[in-house]
Parts: C-alpha cells; sequence; structure tokens
C-alpha cells in the first residue's frame, strides 16, 4: 500500500533522506530503528506531508482506491483523509480547543471525504468514551485543551487514542514509546495493537527495542545517515539491542 | 432653555476647559498611533433617526433595540429599566473631573445632540441586551450611566454603521457588582469611539469584556478606579480588526486602596492589513497594600502586512504588590497548523480553529452564562 522508491530530501540545503527505498503491504508491521539524527522522524514527516522538507529525488506511491498514487503533491490534509496516521514523537499542545472539538473535527472531515454521514457531538462523546478503557484514560482528558498540561504519557496515548478513532490504514508512530514508564508502555502497546489487522499496516519508528517486545514486528529496518542500511526480521532488533549499532555503521560515513 | 444651555449651569461645569480641549493629535504620547485628525476632516450629521425601539428575544436573553438616537421615555426588560438619565445623573456625569482631564469626546458630547440613557436595575438579575443600530453614516452620541442594585449583567451591541461616540460611565456602591459585556460589529465604513470609566468602592466588583469585530476605526479608552478595600475588577478584551481596519486600546487602572485587584486580559487577532494597538497602565498608589494586578496583552498576526503594537506598562509607588504583565505577537504556529493537518484538517479549517482557541480565553471571562455563550456563538457567526 506504500511505495517508496529513492527517495530523496533535504531541508533549507542540507540533505537529509539520502536514497530510501521502502515498502509495506496491508497486514505488515515494519519497525524503522537508528541512531538519533538520522532522519527517522523525518522520514515519517515526509510521508505524511509536512511542508518543511523539500523532496529533490524519488517518490512516494500510496494506495488510494486500489491504485497506486504518487502521494508527493497531496497536502498533509488530504494525505490524512486517505488514511496515514502520524503518532507524533512531541505532540503539541493547542490552548483553547479541547481534545473532543479536535477528534471531532478530524473524525468529520474523514467522514465527508468518504462521503458517510457526520457525526453529531453526543455520539461522537459516546463513540471517544468506547475507546477510553483501551488507553485507560479517563473522559475529563476530552475536555482539556489538546495536550495542553498533559504529561509526557498522556500525550502519546492521547495520540494512540486519535489512532485509534481514526481507524488509518497506515499508522507511522514516532518514537511513541519514549518517555513512557513501563505500564504506560504496556497500555500504549495495547492500543496499537487493537488496530493490527489485515487491512492496517504499522510502521514503528523507535530506536529501542523495548517497544518490540509488545509490538511485534514482522520486519526490521536500521536508518542512518538517511539511508536504510539494514533490513531484516525481527531477530535483527534483538541483535542490535544486544550490540549497539556500532557493528553496523562503523565502515559508514 | 435649551439642554445645552441648562448645561452651563451645572456646578462644576467649566467652559473655559472645555473649550481648550482639543482633538488629540499623534504628537500626543497616548495618541500615537492613532490619527484622529483625518476621521474628523469632513463633517459628520447627527443622527436623525425616529425610529421606535425594538424589542426581541434569543435564547434566555432579552433583547431591547434602539434605532439611531432616538428613545422615547422608558423601557423595563427583564430586570432592567432603560431610561433618559435625570437633569442630576447629567449634572454628575459632566462635571466629574475626568470628562475634562482624558475625555477626548466631551467636545463632541457637549456640541451635537446627545441620548443619555441610565439602566437601573430594579429586579433580580437576569441578564439583558441593549442593542444600538444604525442604518445611515450619520453621528451618533450615547452617554450610558449604570445604576445596580446588588449584581447586574448588561450586554451592549452595536450594529449597524456611522460615527459612533460612546461613554459608558459610573460609580459602583459597596458590594455592588456589574459586568458589562460590549460587541462591537459595526460595519467596515464606521468609527467607534468608546470611553468608559468606573469608580469602584469597597467590596465592588466592575467587569467588561469588550469584543471588537468591526467598524473601519476604533478607539477605546478604559479607566477604572479602585478605591476602597476589596475592590476589584476584570477589563478583558478581544479585538480582531481585518482588512485596513484600526484598533487602539488604552487601558488606565488605578489602585486606590488596599487589598485591591485588577485582572486585564487583551487579545488581539490581526488580519490583512489591520492594525491592532495596546497601551495600558496600572498604577499603585503610594501606601497601599496587598495589591493584585495583571495585566497581558498577547497579539496574533494572520497576516505579513498586519501590525500589532503593545504597550504593557505599570506604575508602582508600593511595596507590597503582586504583578504580572507582559505582552507577545506572533503568528500561528507552523507546528500547529501541521498537527492539525496531519488529522485531515484542512489547513484553513485549522487556521480558523486556532484563532478561535485564542479567543476563546478572553469570551470565557464573561461570568454571566447566558452572554456568555451567547456572544460565542456570535462570534463563531453561527447566529
Ligand atoms: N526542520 C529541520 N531543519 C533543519 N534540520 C533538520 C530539520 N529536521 C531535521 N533536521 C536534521 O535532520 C537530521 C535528522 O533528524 P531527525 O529526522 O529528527 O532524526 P531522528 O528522528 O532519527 O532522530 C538531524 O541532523 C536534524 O538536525
Ligand atoms: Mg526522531
Amino acid at each position: 500500500m506504500l511505495k517508496v522508491t529513492n527517495l530523496h530530501a533535504q531541508v533549507e540545503t542540507n540533505p537529509i533522506i539520502k536514497g530510501i527505498n521502502f515498502e509495506v503491504k496491508p497486514g505488515e508491521v515494519h519497525a524503522i530503528m537508528g541512531p538519533n539524527g538520522s532522519g527517522k522522524s523525518t522520514f515519517s514527516k515526509l510521508i505524511s506531508g509536512h511542508p518543511d522538507y523539500e523532496l529533490t529525488d524519488g517518490s512516494i506511491e500510496f494506495d488510494i482506491n486500489g491504485k497506486m498514487t504518487n502521494i508527493s503533491e497531496l497536502e498533509a490534509s488530504d494525505r490524512a483523509k486517505e488514511g496515514i496516521f502520524l503518532g507524533f514523537q512531541y505532540p503539541v499542545e493547542i490552548p483553547g480547543v479541547t481534545n473532543i472539538t479536535f477528534m471531532h473535527e478530524a473524525f468529520n472531515a474523514l467522514c465527508e471525504h468518504q462521503g458517510a454521514e457526520k457525526m453529531n457531538e453526543s455520539d461522537f462523546r459516546e463513540y471517544v468514551k468506547s475507546k477510553l478503557p483501551i488507553l485507560e484514560m479517563n473522559e475529563a482528558f476530552l475536555d482539556r485543551a489538546v495536550n495542553e498540561g498533559f504529561s509526557g504519557g498522556e500525550k502519546k496515548k492521547n495520540e494512540i487514542l486519535q489512532m485509534l478513532l481514526l481507524n488509518p490504514r497506515l499508522a507511522l508512530l514516532d518514537e511513541t514509546d519514549s518517555g513512557l514508564d513501563i505500564d504506560a508502555l504496556k497500555t500504549v502497546a495495547k492500543g496499537v495493537n487493537t488496530l493490527r489487522s489485515k487491512y492496517n499496516a504499522i510502521v514503528l519508528v523507535t530506536h529501542y527495542q523495548r517497544l518490540l517486545d509488545y509490538i511485534q514486528p514482522d520486519f526490521v529496518h536500521v536508518l542512518y545517515q538517511g539511508q536504510i542500511i539494514k533490513s531484516g526480521d525481527k531477530t535483527l532488533a534483538l541483535e542490535l539491542e544486544e550490540k549497539g549499532y556500532d557493528w553496523l555503521t562503523a565502515g559508514i560515513q | 432653555m435649551s439642554f445645552l444651555e441648562k448645561t452651563k449651569s451645572f456646578s462644576g461645569y467649566d467652559q473655559a476647559k472645555l473649550n481648550s480641549l482639543v482633538i488629540p493629535n499623534m504628537k500626543n504620547e497616548q495618541w500615537k498611533y492613532t490619527n484622529l485628525e483625518r476621521l474628523y476632516s469632513t463633517p459628520w450629521s447627527p443622527s436623525s433617526s425616529q425610529s421606535p425601539s425594538e424589542r426581541s428575544k434569543i435564547d434566555d436573553l432579552e433583547i431591547l433595540k434602539i434605532n439611531g438616537a432616538s428613545f422615547s421615555s422608558e423601557e423595563t426588560i427583564a430586570s432592567i429599566k432603560v431610561r433618559k438619565s435625570t437633569e442630576q445623573e447629567i449634572e454628575m456625569f459632566l462635571s466629574r473631573e475626568h470628562f475634562y482631564s482624558k475625555g477626548f469626546l466631551s467636545q463632541l458630547i457637549n456640541a451635537s445632540p446627545t441620548l443619555y440613557l441610565t439602566t437601573e436595575q430594579v429586579g433580580k438579575n437576569t441578564p439583558v441586551e441593549i442593542q444600538f443600530s444604525n442604518s445611515s453614516e450619520e453621528q451618533i452620541n450615547i452617554v450610558l450611566l449604570g445604576v445596580v442594585k446588588d449584581k447586574q449583567a448588561i450586554s451592549l451591541r452595536f450594529t449597524g454603521k456611522g460615527q459612533y461616540h460612546v461613554h459608558v460611565w459610573g460609580n459602583l456602591k459597596p458590594n455592588q457588582c456589574l459586568e458589562h459585556v460590549i460587541y462591537q460589529e459595526l460595519d467596515h465604513t464606521s468609527s467607534f469611539l468608546f470611553e468608559s470609566h468606573y469608580n469602584i468602592p469597597r467590596d465592588a466588583h466592575y467587569r467588561q469584556i469588550l469584543v471588537q469585530n468591526g467598524a473601519l476605526f476604533s478607539r477605546h479608552n478604559i479607566s477604572a478606579s479602585l478605591t476602597g478595600e476589596n475592590a476589584e475588577t476584570d477589563l478583558h478584551g478581544l479585538y480582531k480588526p481585518t482588512e485596513k481596519s484600526h484598533v487602539d486600546n488604552s487601558a488606565y487602572i488605578e489602585h486606590g486602596a488596599s487589598h485591591t485587584f485588577s485582572r486585564q486580559v487583551y487579545k488581539g487577532i490581526i488580519g490583512d492589513e489591520a492594525k491592532g494597538i495596546f497601551a495600558g497602565i496600572v498604577k499603585v498608589n503610594k501606601d497601599c497594600l496587598l495589591i493584585e494586578a495583571e495585566q497581558l496583552n498577547k497579539n496574533l498576526l494572520l497576516n505579513k502586512k498586519a501590525q500589532a503594537y503593545s504597550r504593557p506598562q505599570m506604575e508602582i509607588d508600593a511595596d507590597d504588590v503582586k504583578c504580572a504583565h507582559g505582552s507577545t505577537i506572533g503568528q500561528l504556529s507552523e507546528a500547529e497548523l501541521f498537527y492539525f493537518q496531519s488529522r485531515g484538517i484542512p489547513k484553513e479549517r485549522a487556521r480558523a480553529m486556532l484563532a478561535e482557541g485564542f479567543a476563546m480565553d478572553v469570551l470565557l471571562k464573561i461570568d454571566n452564562e447566558v452572554i456568555r455563550e451567547l456572544t460565542i456563538k456570535r462570534l463563531r457567526g453561527l447566529c
């Protein structure tokens, strides 16, 4: 459903992504690992359409209505409506906009795009409430401003909650495990596993293998200096846990 | 004897002083951003409207609509009697020191017909709205005096067009609480010159939330004197100039007694080529203890050509003072916009939601729930 070919991208004149080939099929779970500063966040933002990054070569194709379509010119909001979700490494705080209003707006934008009827406020609240227990969140979170004053763990749970509400075909989760204690990590993993099905695909971006104990990936890739330098199955993650990244990156400059 | 002649016999009326007042110009520090001379270079004709007042109701709010500068004599809506002011009340207003020292509207008010109205609380606090409306490009002078029994909330709404000169003025008595929510939505040819002053004695509370969502040119002089222990004031404002409009806010708060409180949050959402200005002074007099004062001004620029000027100031001659003041001028954050977009919300809608979130902070300060909900709906364009 996603095919990235020879992707090159830069910020201002700084090349950050230097030739990535990457393919995801429905039902798959991929993990992208790599040291800090490798380009993992940049890669996931590029796929979701962040305007800061300039695509200089290559293409991003995504399955739209059964047809692989080049989406690199598509606005972020349109990509989201086609089913691409980005879970942020650092979710921003939005003062003055309540969580429920924000989610409702996003949900209805999706309904409209899919030609479905929009949901009214009270039905939507019931729908959201049905998802809260999965993430061990209480209803009070819905009426607070988006992420404002949330702890690190609460922000990440809030990202996963949004993911479950929007039910994306492709979820890119950037460092969803960072800053979580073990209980929160298990809760978040439970939320992610709820999405898992033969129709949805998940890309986990992480630099620890810890999360992968709870969400088993089918493929593991190592991103370093803007390139995928190794791919394998889940045993690669264990190997990285044991040996670190140096044995892979030693020869590269 | 005409009313104008009669005013001259009022004690405290000072013709010489009044004559010496001129329309302020930009050389005056307080007026350096706002050129009034431009506004007065062409003469305006006074309002000639003869239409009677109308009544209506939205949700639980009873509304009295006053057309132009005509008002019969007396109307009672909800808990408020609206009547022409008495000579005594007018005398008190015209002879106050403040009228001469800072009032730039004085001359105009003195020279042209002016509608003097008093809102008098006669029942239990039920919120009401007085709507001032005008359908032609005329000049309208209104002096609005408020008499409160214990606690009252009043929405004042300005619609239509013309050149409005408005004074909102009063002396509260101890333990009284008055809330004015002022919503200005004049059309884009209009001007709105507004002054308000309240004296707030012991245990009294004056609240004012001013929303400016229209007019080409507006200037607000807002002042309050806290004169007794436990006196409080909340003066907040939201201004949303667009196109080439100009909004200038000037606030002055004087803490003249111990244990007094003032809070001000003014927020500007400035679009297109508009200009928004805030200058505020909080003065704490000597020997006043346990003062708390907050003065914040935040501006959101929606366009590269939009401009904001901000000058919050504190003049403190006392020691035991807890003060917070500050100002910000910024644009919508790209990170926040992208967060919305990544959830499928288009950029234009994201901008509107972020701006509304920014504004909500001020609207949520409206204490009366009925007026608060209605004001939020109006700002969203829902009614
Ligand atoms: N908006 C940006 N402006 C400038 N440099 C950036 C920007 N985004 C990322 N970079 C740079 O790109 C590199 C990769 O960053 P990032 O994608 O955040 O890495 P990772 O997520 O793997 O830690 C870093 O050197 C970072 O400083
Ligand atoms: Mg990162």
